[in-house]
């Protein structure tokens, strides 16, 4: 039963893969895992009936944790790696970011107050920075799978950004969306910037800025 | 394949890993779905089955020996069959 099963099991992949190769349909590794373990477990358990098959159960405890990994986590590979500062002049169309792992910044501080949008952004494993000028209404919502999210009230300064005024740090995400911002200046038009951020292990860190000089 | 007696742990931990690789597979699961406070009565369960399951094992192959005990215990005492009722 056991070699049947796993003969089964490979087959099931190389063929779905092919047909994703193919044009067919996406089928991703994290996929190829869960649907091996999938044929396995079948196989596995109707082996206790019949032919069993008691040292399938070592290849699948192998595969759970890739399995597990790949699916939860939401990396893609393709999404790439390393190090990503993005700088957001305009938001007429939606932005979206994806980051397999690393680092990525954000920067919203050249956007005109009263400007409104859309902006998705997703790390899979890595940090996640934002900094977002405290005269733009924003209202932000996501999630950290694992890991934290941390709040950091700062001042711009000629020599960058600093924080000055608090921090906040949370586990996790994103319980409720976080809205903020000390409106639109004066003659501008109202505007929301809606930000969906969801990191799914590492951090968030929202760099909420003054633009106005320092005092 | 050889014919085997039922074996609740390669059912049990087979079952299991299909209905995880059917999760992963169609459940669009995230991290926190894994938190240990969702996950426990999982393996709990499926330790419950599995003592279950032995449980009935035993009960049925000794409900099968005592009929068999008895099948033979009964030929020992009538081995010609005369005692065998007949029906017009």
């Amino acid at each position: 039963m056991g070699p049947l099963t796993l003969g089964i099991g490979l087959v099931v992949i190389a063929l779905a893969t092919l047909l994703s190769l193919a044009g067919a349909f996406a089928f991703t590794l994290a996929q190829a895992a869960a649907m091996l373990l999938l044929v396995l477990g079948i196989g596995m358990a109707v082996g206790g009936f019949v032919g069993r098959a008691r040292w399938l159960a070592l290849p699948m405890l192998a595969i759970v944790p890739f399995a597990l990994v790949l699916t939860v986590l939401h990396i893609d590979l393709d999404d790439g790696i390393g190090e990503r500062t993005i700088t957001i002049r305009t938001l007429d169309e939606p932005v979206e970011r994806r980051l397999a792992a690393g680092d990525m910044t954000v920067d919203l501080l050249n956007l005109r107050p009263g400007e409104s949008g859309t902006v998705n952004i997703h790390v899979g494993a890595g940090m996640l920075t934002l900094n977002i000028p405290d005269d733009i209404t924003v209202e932000l919502t996501g999630s950290v799978g694992l890991g934290t999210t941390q709040t950091l009230h700062s001042r711009v300064t000629r020599g960058g950004v600093h924080a000055c005024c608090g921090y906040a740090e949370a586990l996790g995400g994103f319980a409720q969306p976080i809205r903020w911002g000390g409106g639109p200046r004066a003659g501008s038009v109202a505007g929301t910037v809606r930000i969906q951020a969801t990191v799914s292990v590492g951090a968030v860190r929202i760099n909420h800025v003054n633009r106005s000089p320092s005092r | 394949m050889k014919p085997h007696r039922f074996d609740p742990f390669s059912f049990v931990v087979g079952l299991a890993i299909a209905v995880l690789g059917g999760m992963l597979l169609w459940g669009d699961l995230d991290v926190p779905d894994l938190r240990p406070s969702r996950l426990w009565p999982l393996p709990v369960f499926a330790v419950g089955l599995m003592f279950t399951l032995y449980g009935v094992r035993r009960l049925v192959e000794s409900m099968r020996e005592a009929a068999l005990t008895e099948t033979e215990a009964w030929a020992e005492t009538d081995p010609d069959g005369s005692n065998t009722l007949e029906q017009d």
